[in-house]
């Protein structure tokens, strides 16, 4: 018997395929966490897509560096209770914005026919209205921003008029500005 | 009758407080380059009282720094770690957190006194008194984000793909119509913070892989 001779090595070293099996079990097993995640998570957004009605990108669902809070609350403008918040982000790149809600009732109904219609670039210190043209028109007024996330021309049966004064970084989307 | 309503104005410019630095709203240092030059802030959003970007501290070389510390660690991580698992590049992702990211060291528009995950995560169920907001200072959060980026190695590109990237997996306001989904004044910052590392102002940067 040669020296140095080690049974248990040899033994190894004739079932490489061993070894190559207990990586491959190991690194599935690190995959196992990520995939109940996913079987989790998965219904989950599509239930989200389909209850908003909106295509959103996951940061939305997964906003961790986010934080939002209620500016206002505007109640019966043709209708309607508007609900202006503002969100900062923070997670590499920094940014904030302001989003207009829409909803019609009060309580469970008026929560679910929440929308989202007008969400733009800018901080609470830029002053915004909401007033009522007419029974079905809602004029959306903003003195500046930076740019539009988008603007909805409508919401059920209202219209949506934006009196924009200046856009910073505008886009080809965008409502007009007034002159 | 037309029903109006004004928005609250939490912070303005004309509000803002410039010999106390401890105030939320501290307008803080304007930032001045080593050749004399600022960084223009002209938005409508912007609490700057000068109209250019504020700063609460002057270190965009410790910034800088940083940057070169966490890319040139990445590679030698990189260069070890041949057939293991790859960690190299998750650590620079957490590298760049721990410095740019929410709360990080460089981050100054989100103010906090503890751990910057635990308060990450006490913020989002609802502790809210963890992160003091300066929103005057998110310009140089950005640029920060620029810099540190160019001077681990990363192209402008890269910096705003992996930006974009965070906010696409991480944030609300990711904004699919424009480019990395960033909004153009959160990417117009990030690029002038890029600008000046590939100045050289603040040493030079790892080249890019």
């Amino acid at each position: 018997m040669p020296e140095n001779h080690d049974p248990a090595k040899e033994g190894t070293l004739k079932r490489p395929w061993l070894r190559q099996v207990a990586r491959a079990v190991e690194k599935m097993l690190l995959v196992i966490p990520f995939a109940i995640a996913f079987i989790i998570l998965a219904p989950l957004l599509f239930f989200y897509l389909i209850a908003f009605d909106i295509t959103p990108p996951l940061g939305i669902l997964f906003s961790v560096g986010c934080r939002s809070e209620t500016i206002d609350k505007v109640s019966g403008v043709a209708g309607l209770d508007f609900e202006i918040v503002y969100t900062n982000c923070d997670l590499l790149a920094k940014d904030e914005a302001i989003t207009v809600y829409a909803s019609r009732g009060q309580g469970l109904p008026g929560w679910f026919s929440k929308r989202e219609i007008f969400k733009y670039t800018g901080g609470p210190d830029i002053s915004l209205a909401l007033t009522a043209s007419d029974r079905n028109s809602v004029r959306v007024s903003v003195e500046a921003v930076s740019s539009i996330h988008f603007a909805r021309d409508r919401w059920e049966d209202v219209t949506i008029i934006y009196n924009i004064g200046h856009i910073e970084y505008p886009s080809a989307n965008d409502p007009k500005p007034r002159h | 009758m037309p029903q109006l309503a004004p928005m609250s104005r939490p912070l303005d410019s004309k509000d803002l407080l410039p010999n106390d630095p401890n105030a939320p709203n501290w307008s803080g240092y304007e930032l001045v380059l080593p050749d004399g030059s600022r960084i223009a802030d002209r938005d409508p959003r912007s609490l700057s009282p000068s109209g250019n970007v504020m700063t609460p501290k002057l270190n965009l070389h410790e910034v800088a720094a940083a940057g070169r510390r966490d890319g040139a660690a990445m590679r030698r991580q990189a260069a070890g770690s041949r057939g293991e698992v790859p960690t190299a590049l998750p650590g620079l992702e957490l590298n760049a957190f721990n410095n740019v990211g929410t709360g990080g060291e460089f981050d100054y528009q989100r103010r906090h006194q503890g751990n910057q995950i635990l308060d990450l995560v006490g913020d989002k169920i609802g502790i809210s008194s963890l992160y003091e907001q300066r929103r005057q200072f998110l310009p140089i959060s950005n640029m920060n984000v620029g810099l540190y980026s160019q001077q681990s190695g990363l192209s402008l590109e890269q910096t705003l793909a992996r930006a974009g990237l965070f906010a696409l997996l991480f944030s609300g306001n990711y904004k699919p119509d424009q480019p990395y989904g960033l909004d153009p004044r959160t990417a117009h910052f990030i690029q002038e913070g890029h600008k000046i590392g590939q100045s050289g102002m603040f040493g030079r940067a790892l080249t890019p892989p």
